[in-house]
């Protein structure tokens, strides 16, 4: 899914370039994560972050902003992760009933 | 449950945090059983991280803001600012990361509160920005807009409103008045918080007296007390205007010439 062109490109290139001072990459890396961020939406990129061909490492730092994001409630991680989540919470409260 | 829950989302967001930054989650836990985990990225000196460590959690800040701000725009493709709670989630997202410098942007909105432009209008040192009225008067004219919010980040952490704050704010009521453009808000973020005048009733009556065009200084160091800024919180009532001493605007034709203030 292409974005709309009317939200603005530098926002898309400001987000990737943040992403690119974090994780310490080259520029090609920035420009491949501002590509698929437009591509797919902010939260979508993140939602299908295994779907792209991202190096090992810049996966496990996207996944460290994924988890981040996650934590303060955004929904960014895929259905069946969130399923895995739910499930092991809701064993664990389910063990301690007993 | 919702414990459980809770624990889950703290220690995914502990995870993300220690690989992007470096602290450790020992650390990081230790922080979060007697405080709220999240102040570690609005406060993030209070686990005393390292040079590196706190410019990676600025820098995550940030990003987080744009994230906040994609998020928004590509959910409507249009942004409605039609309450303070949402103007001031709004100025966050684009204010909420710069410590170093002070900036001042505004809104220009239509008729229903949505955005038509969003500038930046003045950006300055770390404690100071100088605004100029004419320069967002003819940022309004030329996008036809019916309203305007404005707002201004304090680099220094202070949400209370300085004198140049109320001052500029005062100024430009009175400045758009006339021409049927309301100054419906004034946004003050601070970190990743934000004080609203409007929220506060604190969004001045036009006064013929306040109009003029010189350039503001703001600065966050001299702040006043909400007892003491004298804003006449309410409503625009025309009656309260003595239109005959405001200087009117042509609609059509000339513009230019209009602007030899």
């Amino acid at each position: 899914m292409l974005q709309d062109k009317t939200i603005k490109q530098k926002d898309y290139e400001r987000a990737s370039q943040l992403l690119g001072r974090l994780f310490e990459v080259d520029s090609d890396i920035t420009e491949q994560i501002s590509r698929c961020i437009q591509y797919n939406g902010a939260e979508a990129f993140f939602k299908n972050l295994e779907s792209f061909y991202f190096s090992a490492d810049v996966f496990e730092k996207l996944d460290a902003v994924r988890l981040v994001l996650f934590g303060m409630g955004e929904e960014v991680m895929p259905e069946l992760l969130t399923d895995e989540i739910r499930t092991q919470i809701d064993s664990t409260e389910g063990g301690a009933e007993q | 449950m919702k414990k459980k829950y809770d624990e889950a989302y703290a220690s995914s967001f502990i995870k993300g945090l220690t690989r992007l930054t470096g602290i450790s989650e020992s650390k990081l836990k230790k922080y979060a059983a007697e405080n709220n985990l999240f102040n570690v990225l609005e406060h993030p000196n209070i686990i005393e991280p390292n040079k590196q460590q706190l410019e990676k959690i600025h820098v995550l800040n940030e990003f987080i803001s744009t994230y906040k701000l994609l998020k928004l725009q590509e959910k409507e493709n249009k942004i409605v600012l039609n309450s303070s709670t949402v103007a001031g989630e709004y100025f966050v997202s684009l204010l909420g990361g710069i410590k170093d410098k002070e900036k001042f942007m505004a809104a220009f909105l239509d008729s229903g509160n949505n955005i038509i432009e969003t500038r930046t209008l003045s950006e300055g040192s770390i404690g100071e920005a100088v605004v100029y009225p004419r320069m967002i008067l003819k940022a309004a004219l030329d996008c036809d807009c019916k309203s305007i919010i404005l707002a201004h980040n304090h680099p220094g952490g202070s949400l209370n409103p300085s004198i140049q704050d109320r001052d500029i704010t005062e100024k430009l009521v009175s400045i758009f008045a006339p021409l049927q453009i309301s100054v419906i808000d004034h946004i003050i973020v601070a970190n990743i918080n934000y004080y609203s005048m409007a929220e506060k009733g604190n969004i001045p009556l036009p006064s013929p007296k306040s109009i003029s065009y010189d350039a503001v200084p703001l600065s966050d160091g001299k702040i006043v007390g909400e007892e003491t800024m004298g804003f006449n919180a309410g409503t625009l009532d025309k009656d309260d205007l003595d239109m005959d001493s405001m200087y009117f605007f042509e609609q059509d034709g000339e513009e230019e010439e209009e602007w030899q203030i």
